[in-house]
């Protein structure tokens, strides 16, 4: 767990005109945006799935899974292949965002707390902020994202 | 080394898994001489083999054991079910000893010394000891076709130092057949001189057995640098059973001469009821089947990977054969053709290959019942039909756990106690049945009690209790009993968690679903339950044929198609009930487009897929039929758990992704409505 500890790269996207930032640790793959094949009757933030060399992967889309307006899929979304934690197993998983920014570099003390007000996204997926370049970017934690995943499917 | 004991305790589980079958036959037959005589057999090899590859411990242990069927096979014990108890512990214990750790456990130590007490009892003032024949000869195993040599085994004094005791490699030789052993003393120095590491014994051996001389050589294989050995054949009959010749051998048996070859040779020919025995040994001969080697043990990796590899060719051939259509030529078609049949042929052999029959678990079953049976006080006969029924050896891994718990549920909250049953005038003795068949493209497992059946009231309560149920509307037993599958109704998080009340069944639901697998419950109050398992018959490749519906690829398993119609609209017929009248059968049909929520498209030609499900059928609308494709079948994954009527992924020649439809699903849902 040290080593993660010691990776303070971050990767920019953006959904909805919101700006985030993503540990690169926990990202496996970019995908260009990738054919995908919609799952009937599923849940309406599973978008479908695709192939992942020869794997099945399960596309998410993050914009409806974080109840954020107004997110398309445009020339430019692409697909973060992220590793999460599902009921003690690790499964790969397809993150659909309408944009993959940039690379920065940031130390976990620069880490700004999450402000109690002014905030329209769910902050409960968050770990935090960062300011770069003058911009507010808003760090998702993806292991977050599903342990309330997990939560939703024994209850349904 | 490491190999060779690698080599060993892959042997070794065998050996222990048969043993563990045999104790549970000896189990319902006490008396069985030949069962007896097989359980001392295997556990003379389990000894020998320990021995030579370093598992002293496991050798040691085994020891003890086999003296105990020593007195058995003579009659001298008589088989107890605390005998067969303890003999079924030690069997765990030895499991635990197999592997090897450099230490024991503390819990392992304690269990470890309580059995060896128990063995002891058993054997009692008879210590074990190499049994003494009046006349010398041991028979140890019946031999009809076997070959008589001479062995002269003398190890060298040092041949203790690597941990060999020679007397279990002597003791080996002499379980295979009839022998006749002499040990000789005659190197012993004075006591002053004396090593007590040193072994100072050698052995001469007169022996009838099955083994070719490559096998006896390959008992000593590990001490042949250190001993001189001599192997002589004397012809394929029985010499010790002429009465001549042994009685020479038991004239000489107490003096300290080596026998000599030629001594021997003279004797043999002067021993003229031999000629009969040679007559009689070729009748026996001409009787027996030649043994060749039929089956070949094969890590199981190996196979995994085999199967990795075909799934990817089933891939590559779809990839090559969407190539080939494309660019029309003839030669590169025929090419492809024959690659194709060979692709389909290498993918059925690699399938069949990972088949297993039901019955390997069996043992683990039986033992189960057996044994909870008795800590629960309840006599339960354990019955299995049709276990020959083969499944994929990953299907079963994953099927091994919830058949486990079910049988769980039933032995602890599905029989009774027996005097509770005999005051329902049922017999005392309870009934767990487990049985298994093919049913079209899938098997099912049934297994059954004759017990209380299903607690309604419980069930209800839980189901209310856990937000599961409202309770106002009134539900019919078997809704009632289906409850129990919903998930959530348990807090049991895994499967193997001890059972509660029909506890866990939603999780045993669940790992079945996992693997495209269904489970049904029946249930009649004091008459018992039943829990059908229904499994797919193989994982990862199956015959499909590939369907278009709005736009998207779906394939259907071509085992459950029954016919495709291409009808006009008109022919539709009652379209309110939905049900279609086709060859003089009336089908209920929906279209997959409506099944799926999607968008209704009107077309004046409709294809429609009548698929079967044991004697059900039901006939579903698809937009367009676009031919057969072998689809290698991938899960869907955790994050689409629950889904309905699609049971799986694969990947298409071009590289995208088509659904699997679980049409077992669809038909149900049509024929009930």
């Amino acid at each position: 767990m040290e080593e993660e500890e010691e990776i303070k790269t971050y990767l920019t996207f953006t959904l909805s005109n919101e700006l985030f930032a993503a540990n690169v640790a926990g990202i496996q793959n970019i995908l260009e945006m990738p054919l995908i094949t919609p799952v009937p009757k599923s849940e309406p933030y599973m978008k479908g799935v695709s192939n992942l060399r020869g794997s099945i992967l399960p596309i998410i889309d993050t914009g409806v899974k974080f109840n954020l307006p107004g997110s398309v899929v445009t020339k430019n979304s692409a697909v973060l292949v992220v590793k999460i934690m599902l009921d003690n197993e690790m499964i790969d998983a397809g993150l659909l965002v309408d944009s993959v920014s940039e690379v920065f570099e940031y130390n976990k003390e620069d880490i700004i707390e999450i402000p109690s007000v002014g905030v329209t996204f769910n902050t409960k997926y968050l770990d935090g902020f960062v300011k770069y370049k003058g911009k507010h970017y808003m760090l998702l934690n993806f292991d977050k994202v599903f342990a309330d995943q997990a939560k939703q499917n024994v209850l349904r | 080394m490491d190999n060779f004991q690698k080599k060993f305790r892959e042997e070794a589980e065998d050996l222990v898994n048969g043993l563990e079958s045999l104790l549970l036959k000896l189990d319902a037959d006490k008396n069985n001489g030949s069962i007896i005589e097989e359980i001392f057999r295997t556990m003379h090899s389990l000894k020998g083999g320990g021995a030579m590859f370093g598992f002293n411990a496991v050798s040691d242990f085994t020891h003890n054991l086999e003296s105990i069927y020593d007195l058995v096979r003579a009659g001298k014990l008589a088989v107890s079910k605390e005998l067969l108890n303890t003999t079924l512990e030690s069997i765990d214990l030895i499991k635990i000893l197999l592997e090897n750790k450099p230490e024991l456990s503390q819990n392992d130590k304690s269990l470890f010394t309580e059995i060896e007490a128990k063995i002891n009892s058993f054997i009692g003032g008879e210590k074990s000891t190499t049994r003494k024949d009046s006349n010398f000869i041991a028979h140890k195993t019946e031999v009809t076709d076997g070959t008589s040599y001479y062995i002269l085994f003398e190890p060298r004094p040092q041949i203790m130092n690597n941990g060999t005791n020679p007397l279990y490699l002597v003791d080996e030789l002499v379980t295979s057949g009839t022998a006749f052993v002499k040990a000789h003393h005659l190197n012993l120095p004075p006591l002053e001189k004396l090593n007590p590491l040193n072994c100072y014994t050698s052995w001469e051996i007169v022996i009838f057995t099955k083994l070719t001389e490559e096998q006896i050589r390959d008992v000593f294989l590990f001490v042949e640098d250190e001993s001189h050995i001599l192997i002589d054949n004397l012809g394929k009959t029985n010499i010790l059973e002429s009465l001549k010749f042994s009685n020479y051998l038991n004239s000489i048996s107490e003096s300290t001469e080596y026998f000599d070859l030629q001594t021997l040779t003279l004797k043999l020919n002067n021993a003229d009821d031999i000629e009969q025995l040679t007559f009689k040994a070729d009748y026996k001969l001409n009787a027996l089947q030649d043994n060749q080697i039929t089956s070949i043990r094969v890590d199981s990796e190996k196979l995994d990977n085999l199967m990795n590899l075909v799934s990817e060719l089933v891939t590559t051939q779809a990839a090559l054969n969407l190539y080939t259509e494309a660019n029309k030529d003839p030669k590169l078609l025929q090419i492809n053709e024959s690659l194709e049949n060979i692709t389909r042929h290498l993918r059925d052999l690699a399938f069949n290959v990972s088949l297993l029959p039901i019955e390997t678990l069996n043992t683990r079953f039986r033992r189960l019942v057996r044994d909870l049976g008795a800590d629960l006080g309840k006599e339960i006969e354990f019955e299995t039909t049709g276990t020959e029924t083969e499944l994929d050896k990953s299907i079963i891994q994953s099927v091994t756990d919830p058949i486990m718990h079910i049988l769980r549920n039933c032995i602890d909250h599905g029989i009774e106690m027996p005097a509770e049953r005999t005051k329902k005038g049922k017999p005392a003795k309870g009934l767990i049945k487990l049985s298994a068949n093919y049913t079209g493209n899938t098997v099912r497992i049934i297994i059954s009690d004759d017990g209380a059946g299903i607690n309604e009231e419980a069930v209800l309560a839980k189901a209310i209790a856990n937000d599961l149920f409202k309770g106002t509307s009134k539900l019919t037993h078997e809704e009632i009993v289906n409850l129990i599958l919903l998930p959530g109704f348990s807090t049991a998080k895994r499967v193997t968690d001890i059972s509660g009340r029909g506890v866990g069944l939603d999780v045993v639901k669940r790992k079945i679903t996992e693997i495209r697998g269904d489970l049904e419950i029946k249930s009649e109050p004091n008459k018992g339950t039943s829990i059908t398992i229904i499994l797919p018959l193989t994982l990862s490749i199956i015959d499909g044929l590939l369907i278009d519906v709005n736009k998207y690829k779906y394939i259907v398993q071509l085992s459950v198609i029954d016919k495709i119609y291409a009808l006009d609209k008109n022919q539709l017929g009652n379209t309110k009930n939905k049900i279609i009248i086709l060859d003089d059968e009336q089908i209920p049909y929906s279209n997959l487009r409506e099944i799926f929520e999607f968008e209704p498209h009107n077309t004046d030609i409709i294809q429609m897929l009548v698929v079967k499900y044991e004697n059900r059928k039901a006939a579903i609308i698809v937009d367009d039929v676009l031919g057969e494709h072998q689809a290698v079948v991938k899960p869907l994954g955790k994050l689409y758990r629950g889904q309905d009527f699609i049971s799986g992924a694969t990947i298409l020649g071009d590289g995208t992704v088509a659904l699997v439809l679980d049409t077992n699903k669809i038909i149900k849902q049509l024929s009930n409505n």
